[in-house]
């Protein structure tokens, strides 16, 4: 509206560099140890088939823009090398790099604060699932859409019943779904598709039936990247619903996680 | 969980400033995963990366650090890759009803080659310098001192944030929650255990903040540092050849090869 090309990428500028208060420094450490504690808890003391590692990456991402929920996925991953003294998962820095750009871009949409009538969001997340069954029946062939289609109704149930909003559900499937694909090329060619970890007999059952390694680990990927955005998605969810409205809005981007609230009198 | 596996040692190659370590390797790790064949890395590990882990005295600590990373990775690799290798012709054996192919051997020979130099370089590195040494360093050559309090932040937070979980698993336990059992059980303990770790570590935030604020952190001027980390002309001169080396290496390895 008036405003140059050049003025207005000042503008995102300033933007971003007030993403970056002292707050956001001192939050993203703890976010960093957020995901590697979390991450910890629920792989090798509770013992799920889940990696959840990326809540305190998807929470900065909300809590202060793309670009610092980026920076803690970052980090984290390479501090995760650090303290396991396992270097070997360094590489996927790059993969949590792209999970807290998008859930950055989920947040400021407002998709953590909108309510959606009931049956546009149960077609957007039916939509979402569609296409994640499409490109792993392309991809990996009746099984891993088979799994999708199972992952799909999951997320349907648990929308119709409205224990989680739709726009939460789609976020962290989307989420998932750009994971996957980042880190499949990663993973075949560091480590050739296998990881030594619980998610191998995937590969091993998409590379019996697949072409090649790429498409094996992609397949893998796309089983349990959405699944595990999907739940991380939701325990921010839960998070950000036991906080304080206060204590949120003190943060850069706080008030795109917040429900606006009329003044009362 | 431990802070970090840095083992102190009085060798030369500790008492190098650390970015000069953090160039060998990278150079290392650069020229061996350019190198289309698994003979590469593999001399690289045997011929430059063991001769410095001996040099810096921790043969045995990256041994067996080594082992606990490679191995599971391996085992899996192997197995997966001679079964399933998808597209190959050749099998030299069979066992029951699965053949074991030929190609997924060699490929899994490679993987096992490239991740042993990823693995063993990164050791070497991570046993050798002290965390809080690599980031001060890099913060003298341009990084930007906030990045740098990132990463010695997380660290010095890890085993707080570790104590931490431990008493609210105990404490929740006390109240009845189980965390072993059952699938189902196991998912209900999620969010009990969850919660209260990250919410209790999220309303530390503002007071961190406020520490930070009261020691000048958003101050732009530069700020002197409590421990001087020691470089020399020489290392420098040294790095730049590294550099240039591995990047003419690797560039000819890739247009060669």
């Amino acid at each position: 509206m008036g405003k140059t090309g050049l003025a207005w990428e000042a503008d995102r500028l300033q933007r971003i560099k007030s993403d970056f208060t002292t707050l956001t420094w001192a939050l993203i450490p703890v976010a960093v140890v957020i995901n590697i504690v979390v991450g910890h808890i629920v792989q090798d003391i509770l013992k799920l088939p889940i990696y959840l590692d990326s809540v305190g990456t998807i929470l900065v991402a909300g809590l202060a823009g793309p670009l610092a929920g980026a920076m803690t996925g970052f980090l984290s991953d390479l501090l995760w090398g650090v303290i396991f003294s396992n270097p070997a998962i360094m590489p996927f820095a790059i993969t949590a790099f792209c999970i807290g750009l998008v859930a950055g871009l989920w947040a400021h949409l407002g998709w953590f604060k909108k309510e959606l009538p009931l049956v546009l969001g149960m077609v957007l997340v039916a939509g979402v699932g569609g296409l994640l069954i499409l490109i792993q029946a392309v991809n990996s062939g009746p099984l891993g859409a088979g799994l999708a289609l199972v992952l799909t109704v999951v997320v349907l149930i648990l929308t119709a019943l409205r224990v989680f909003p739709a726009l939460v559900v789609v976020g962290g499937v989307l989420t998932g779904l750009v994971a996957a694909v980042v880190s499949a090329p990663i993973a075949a060619f560091v480590f050739g598709g296998v990881t030594g970890s619980g998610t191998d007999f995937l590969v091993a059952l998409f590379e019996a039936t697949g072409s090649n390694i790429l498409q094996a680990a992609l397949g893998q990927g796309l089983v349990s990247d959405p699944f595990d955005k999907f739940v991380s998605f939701c325990v921010v969810w839960i998070l950000l619903r036991s906080l304080s409205r206060r204590y949120l809005v003190r943060f850069p981007r706080g008030s795109d996680l917040v429900q606006e609230q009329p003044i009362e009198a | 969980m431990k802070r970090s596996f840095f083992l102190l040692r009085s060798s030369g190659w500790h008492t190098l400033y650390p970015l000069t370590k953090l160039v060998v390797v990278m150079a290392v790790l650069l020229v061996g995963l350019a190198a289309p064949s698994p003979i590469v890395p593999l001399a690289l590990c045997v011929i430059v990366i063991l001769p410095l882990v001996a040099w810096a005295q921790i043969l045995r600590e990256w041994l067996r650090a080594s082992a606990i990373v490679l191995l599971p990775f391996a085992i899996s690799v192997l197995l997966i890759q001679t079964l399933f290798f998808p597209g190959a012709t050749h099998s030299f054996m069979s066992v029951g009803p699965f053949a074991l192919k030929e190609e997924g051997l060699f490929f899994a020979f490679g993987t096992i080659a490239r991740l042993l130099l990823l693995a063993g370089a990164g050791l070497l590195l991570l046993l050798s310098t002290h965390p809080a040494d690599m980031m001060h360093a890099l913060e003298q050559h341009g990084l930007p001192p906030a990045l740098a309090y990132i990463a010695v932040a997380a660290l010095e937070l890890v085993p707080q944030m570790q104590a931490r979980a431990e008493s609210i698993a105990d404490a929740q336990r006390a109240r009845g929650l189980e965390i072993e059992g059952s699938f189902l059980t196991r998912v209900r303990g999620l969010v009990p255990l969850l919660a209260p770790l990250v919410l209790s570590a999220l309303s530390d935030v503002d007071e961190r903040a406020m520490a930070l604020e009261a020691r000048a952190f958003s101050a732009r001027r530069a700020k002197t540092s409590f421990k001087p980390l020691v470089d020399t002309k020489r290392q420098s001169v040294i790095r730049w050849c590294l550099v240039c080396g591995a990047i003419v290496f690797a560039a000819a390895e890739v247009l060669i090869l």
